[in-house]
């Protein structure tokens, strides 16, 4: 027992190395990288270069370095995820909260509402909107993604608001006549942060896929911008022989959703339990 | 019961109500129409258009299309589709079994394989094979669904020819026995492509329910009244450890109609996914409520169908 414990925090640090190395990655992509990502260099004589000095992950059908590609769309993925879990996990915290320190009514409503908009499928209603505003900017893609994936976090924070709510230390606030807003704030939200924590990387785990997911179907980062999943695009129906433009991107792809499942997981068994 | 069922049928009802409205109003705010393709041109006079949007009605208040488009379901007509050229109701009686077929064996897989893989890692956690299962299954849902269909058409398909790279079955094809198998030949990829990453998740609560159920007290108390072990396995302990997926089924069923849409494009795969992508990109508005309208009460089934179950399991939630 002792023995997988120990190979379980081995698995967490390498999860966390992982993102943190992803993220300095992506943080300073300008700095390590030697072509500009968008950079077609010579597309007679250097595309479908495979791994060299020169170009450490080769480069694609229109000689652009995939390294520079990998790491700037990193800078798309990353970024567009975080934004929108940040969007997603304020609105979700918001909704969840005040429907449990609502009159019973205004609760019903507002989590009758969320189950009704969880109905929706996530991607046909991403398709509508981005159908209607034609090609989004990253900071809107963001925020339509954050818009559109608060719900689990509403019914999460509610439902352990609800729990909390029961506690003496809260009861014994709400008995002294303590202010809706400031319970919220300086009672509520502090005792809710593993909960958020876990929500958060959980929710971060779900939308690297689905900005990569619609990228992928040109719908998201649009091509010559690199994202993680507009490399897949381009890799698409490629012969197996150009192997490094699909197997990074893929490698990237399912790490980074890999490290932040297995993180959720941990902070999950470390503080829920 | 009945009166709860009844009340239950009303809200999903509502919620479907919601969903068509939310998308019927969505889709008319976007900018062009169902004839941009067609009328673009400069050649075109504005009057033309004009008269093309009033025939359809598309020039009054969404409030009042939406009146009307009700009316004109609940008659049983949903409608022509501009992009197809038939109706919406043929449209989607054409798609709707494929849709169906897909989306159920890989469903059907996804639970069978899931419950039976994660019920056994679970009940024997200590195992290592148990727990390198449960890492296997970690892994294979970190990898999105379009991901392992990409690599399914790139691998298998393309590279080493061994199945079709998309489509439901030959044109112009075998028939009978042959065609059979040549549908399943199909059906293979795209319903794995769907069904892994569910059949992950599901292996995962699966084997940390019955972990957690192994050392339960009524367990304990069944094993020493003397019940089989095979009876308090599979009737005690598996029967209460399927509330987490039964749950999970039920809000996965929305999910994984965003699936069949990738996954049927990825493919060719002639179902609802197509019919709403293909509807989205050419603003057919007829045809997008239809698929939407058939996607929504889909769902809403779905999600009682998981709560019955859900009740059936567990008992103490039969008055909750």
């Amino acid at each position: 027992m002792k023995e997988a414990h120990a190979s379980r925090e081995t698995g967490v640090r390498l999860a966390a190395a992982f993102l943190a190395l992803v993220g300095v990655g992506a943080l300073a992509a300008p700095w390590l990288t030697t072509h500009a990502p968008t950079a077609q260099l010579d597309p007679v004589a250097l595309a479908w270069q495979p791994p060299s000095a020169a170009h450490w992950l080769g480069t694609d059908s229109y000689s652009r370095d995939v390294w520079s590609r990998l790491l700037f769309g990193a800078r798309a993925t990353m970024g567009i995820a975080v934004l929108a879990v940040t969007v997603s996990l304020t609105f979700g915290t918001l909704v969840g909260a005040v429907a449990a320190l609502a009159p019973r009514w205004l609760d019903a409503l507002l989590m009758r509402a969320t189950d009704a908009l969880l109905a929706i499928p996530r991607l046909l209603l991403l398709l509508l909107v981005v159908a209607g505003a034609g090609t989004l900017e990253f900071a809107p893609l963001a925020i339509l993604l954050g818009s559109t994936g608060w719900m689990m976090t509403a019914r999460v924070v509610r439902q352990d608001s609800g729990r909390l709510l029961a506690t003496p230390h809260l009861e014994g606030a709400r008995a002294l006549g303590v202010p809706w807003a400031r319970l919220l704030t300086r009672h509520l939200l502090p005792s809710l942060l593993p909960t958020l924590a876990v929500a958060a990387t959980a929710a971060f785990a779900a939308a690297v896929p689905l900005e990569s997911g619609l990228s992928y179907l040109g719908l998201g980062v649009r091509t010559p911008l690199p994202s993680w999943g507009n490399l897949l695009a381009d890799a698409e129906s490629q012969p197996l022989a150009h192997w490094w433009v699909i197997v990074f991107p893929t490698v990237m792809i399912a790490g980074t959703v890999l490290a932040a499942n297995a993180l959720a997981n941990a902070m999950e068994r470390q503080w829920r339990r | 019961m009945g009166a709860s069922l009844l009340g239950r049928l009303a809200q999903g009802a509502l919620v479907v109500l919601f969903v068509v409205a939310t998308c019927f109003a969505l889709i008319r705010l976007a900018p062009g129409d169902p004839f941009f393709r067609a009328l673009d041109e400069a050649s075109v006079p504005a009057e033309v258009r004009a008269a093309q949007l009033a025939r359809f009605g598309y020039d009054r208040p969404i409030p009042e299309q939406f009146a009307r488009y009700l009316g004109n379901v609940v008659r049983g007509d949903l409608g022509w589709s501009h992009s197809r050229g038939q109706p919406v109701a043929q449209a989607i009686a054409t798609a709707l079994p494929s849709t169906l077929l897909l989306v159920g064996t890989a469903g059907l897989l996804a639970f069978v394989v899931g419950v039976s893989l994660g019920a056994w890692s679970g009940w024997h956690a200590d195992r290592p094979i148990a727990r390198g299962i449960d890492r296997g299954a970690m892994l294979l849902l970190s990898i999105p669904d379009y991901l392992l269909a990409l690599l399914a058409v790139m691998g298998p398909a393309l590279a080493w020819g061994l199945f079709p790279v998309g489509g439901a079955r030959t044109e112009f094809g075998p028939t009978g026995l042959l065609g059979l198998v040549d549908r399943l030949h199909h059906l293979v990829l795209p319903v794995l492509a769907l069904a892994l990453p569910i059949a992950a998740v599901v292996t995962r609560l699966q084997h940390a329910a019955m972990r957690d159920v192994r050392d339960a007290a009524f367990i304990r108390t069944a094993r020493a009244n003397g019940v089989p072990e095979r009876r308090i396995r599979w009737r005690h302990a598996l029967r209460n450890a399927l509330v987490p997926v039964l749950s999970y089924g039920g809000v996965q069923v929305a999910a994984a109609l965003s699936g069949v849409v990738v996954i049927e494009r990825i493919f060719a795969w002639p179902g609802m996914g197509r019919l709403l992508y293909d509807g989205v990109l050419s603003r057919d508005y007829p045809l997008i409520a239809g698929g939407v309208l058939v996607a929504a009460i889909g769902t809403v089934l779905g999600t009682m169908v998981a709560d019955l179950a859900i009740r059936w399991a567990d008992p103490r939630q039969r008055n909750a």
